[in-house]
């Protein structure tokens, strides 16, 4: 059962994958907006982005290939290009957005201007990373994320009506463009592609090979279900806080008052701590995601695990995504905006991102024994639909609904 | 995602679905510097967090407030406009006392019943304008 | 015994790692020599972003140059003879050390100035 111990590569990925800014901002409109009603969104998310998840775990731990290796590889210099500059672009938003949300949340811990917080958050993150082996980022951002399970308690503090819950574990036949907009919006947000590029080359950096298959499928299922639990906790809580108070939760700060409502102080500070652990988290996530990317395209050295004398270019790679990050925070732009328009251009990214996993997880000439089971390859067909439906209804949903607006 | 961020100059006069839009806006930036009052009001909360949340939701105040008196109106929908206007100021200035004693309970009961008065005043302006003219 | 194998699909593309276990470049493209109606020879592996742009769409070849480079060899390119691959696997793997074939050098080169950071 030690194996259970090993799911921290599982917990960061799923903690920044899942209750990044985004993920906590929307979850918690989502609430606020529909009540229970779309629960069922959050499953769909985390089924899709386990298997996904287990089949680039598997398939690095197999064939030591993460998952940008074998973009490449399977689709070639061109093809693989534009995969590498589409998903750069969107892992740029993304860190300018956690980079933003750290500064926000130190912000509501010692009020100071926003670049400043920015600049120190920033800064922060890079000592971290720099001074801490790979699986002690793992841990540090994936246990303490874990704090959020303070939403969790706050759903069940207020004794919900289970039947109402389990209601909204049941699609709505509503006709409400917004609805569907959100509907979208919560499965493209648990499915982006840096998850699957950091926690596939997460298995390479832990030394995963065939014999540690069980950890991998372990990681994927408690990481991403504790991702999930954590999303519906927020969901849940605000239905019953912000819904029949009339609240839109349209800043980072709105979301903290979930656990302040029924644990005053104490709540209001756990709260806090999570979201930084959890955005952070993301912070590297994403920037790890894009040098990895980059030196996997091009076949640099690359990996914490060899140390930044040994693998520079790499090392330079995320430092510059932080500094790139921290560049287009100085633009002004909201960091709510960043990571909305991340997801939605993700989507487009997405069938470009899974198609390779899916088709060499199943090949059995690179997998051998280790190829899909019946279970994998099922789910991994009907996700791809599902990926493929999300692709195409996202952005006319966000032109249709002004981007949430109405 | 719920950004408010038509752009209503130049865009025609102000709808009465806009405005409503616009008041609905005043409705939760109200109700949730409500729920940030009770927490000052009732000592369970920290003074630094109320200091910038009370900040950005004047901020939100203020920007709809501009944003409203901006826009051109049709004569028929215009005291409305400028009733949402003036709430929408009061507002601002409401949840600017929290800003500036953020750590007060007397404060916080205070602009906790202010608020509420004003929720009152809100839920009457949007009755009068989704029930038409 | 000859074997034959697919270039595009064992080759091409492929991580390059040196006898060390170093990863040190692609196979962006290969080169094969000879003269038309003769025997074509894979001379070696191209490896380098100077070789991108010959295998873009012909109508973004001319913006690939400006973006990568152009092919110079020694420079922006540099060719592993044939002879220096041991095996074609999940990785090309060479039987030499990358120092010696020219490869990595601008990893390399970062390698002092991060050596001095503590921590690096």
């Amino acid at each position: 059962m030690k194996a259970i111990l090993r799911v921290a590569l599982g917990l960061i990925a799923a903690i920044g994958g899942f209750v990044d800014i985004g993920d906590l901002v929307f979850n918690t409109q989502a609430g606020a907006l529909f009540g229970y009603e779309l629960l069922w969104a959050v499953p769909i998310g985390v089924v899709g982005i386990a298997v996904y998840a287990e089949m680039s775990g598997r398939v690095a731990a197999v064939t030591k290939r993460p998952v940008f290796d074998v973009i490449r590889m399977r689709m070639g210099l061109s093809t693989g290009l534009i995969v590498l500059v589409a998903s750069l672009f969107v892992n740029l938003l993304t860190v300018a957005a956690e980079i933003g949300g750290v500064a926000i949340l130190l912000q509501l811990f010692f009020d100071a201007p926003f670049m400043l917080f920015a600049l120190v958050g920033a800064l922060g993150l890079i000592v971290i990373i720099w001074i801490t082996p790979f699986e002690g980022i793992e841990r540090l951002f994936g246990y303490l994320g874990l704090i959020l399970f303070v939403f969790v308690a706050a759903a069940l503090h207020e004794h919900p009506d289970w039947h109402a819950v389990g209601g909204g574990f049941v699609p709505n036949g509503k006709s409400s463009t917004l609805y569907w907009y959100f509907a979208v919006g919560l499965i493209a947000a648990a499915l982006m592609p840096y998850e699957v590029y950091f926690y596939s080359s997460g298995a390479v950096e832990e030394g995963w090979k065939p014999s540690d298959l069980l950890v991998n499928r372990l990681n994927a299922v408690i990481g991403y279900g504790i991702g999930g639990l954590l999303s519906i906790g927020l969901m849940m809580a605000s239905a019953q806080l912000f819904e029949p108070a009339g609240v839109e939760p349209d800043h980072l700060g709105t979301v903290p008052l979930l656990a302040q409502l029924p644990y005053g102080e104490t709540g209001l500070v756990l709260a806090l701590l999570g979201m930084l652990f959890a955005i952070g988290g993301a912070a590297v996530d994403a920037s790890f995601a894009a040098a990895y990317s980059i030196a996997q395209f091009a076949g640099w050295e690359w990996g914490k695990y060899r140390r930044a004398s040994g693998a520079p270019r790499f090392t330079l790679a995320w430092l510059l995504f932080f500094a790139l990050g921290l560049a287009v925070l100085m633009t002004g732009i909201d960091p709510l905006d960043l990571t909305e328009y991340s997801v939605v251009l993700s989507v487009v990214a997405l069938p470009l991102t899974y198609v390779p996993v899916l088709l060499i997880a199943r090949d059995r000439t690179f997998m051998g024994e280790y190829a899909n089971g019946p279970v994998a390859r099922v789910l991994g067909w009907v996700y791809l639909v599902v990926l493929c439906v999300v692709a195409v209804a996202a952005i006319p949903l966000l032109l249709a609904t002004n981007a949430g607006g109405g | 995602m719920v950004v408010a961020a038509i752009a209503l100059a130049g865009c025609g006069p102000l709808s009465r679905a806009e405005l409503t839009r616009g008041v609905e806006t005043l409705s939760a930036v109200a109700a949730e510097a409500q729920l940030v009052a009770r927490g000052v009001a009732s000592d369970r909360t920290r003074a630094t967090y109320t200091r910038v949340q009370a900040r950005t939701l004047a901020e939100d105040a203020a920007h709809e407030a501009e944003k409203l008196a901006d826009a051109s109106v049709d004569g028929e929908i215009a005291r409305q406009r400028d009733q949402a206007v003036a709430l929408a100021m009061r507002l601002d200035d409401t949840i600017g006392e929290l800003e500036t004693f953020p750590g007060s309970e007397r404060t916080g009961s205070k602009v906790d019943d202010d608020l509420g008065a004003i929720a009152d005043d809100i839920d009457k302006l949007t009755q009068r304008l989704t029930q038409g003219p | 015994m000859d074997e034959r194998f697919d270039l595009a699909y064992r080759l091409l593309d492929e991580q390059i790692v040196d006898v060390d276990g170093r990863r040190c470049g692609r196979v962006d493209d290969v080169e094969l020599i000879g003269a038309a109606g003769e025997p074509l020879r894979l001379s070696g592996l191209l490896t380098g972003r100077g070789a991108y742009a010959a295998r873009l769409p012909r109508r973004l070849r001319a913006l690939g140059r400006k973006l990568f480079g152009d092919d110079v060899r020694g420079a922006t390119v540099q060719h592993v003879p044939w002879s220096q691959v041991d095996e074609m696997g999940a990785t090309v793997r060479l039987l030499g050390r990358a120092i010696d074939l020219g490869l990595g050098r601008e990893d390399r080169g970062l390698q002092r100035p991060f050596g001095r950071i503590p921590g690096g």
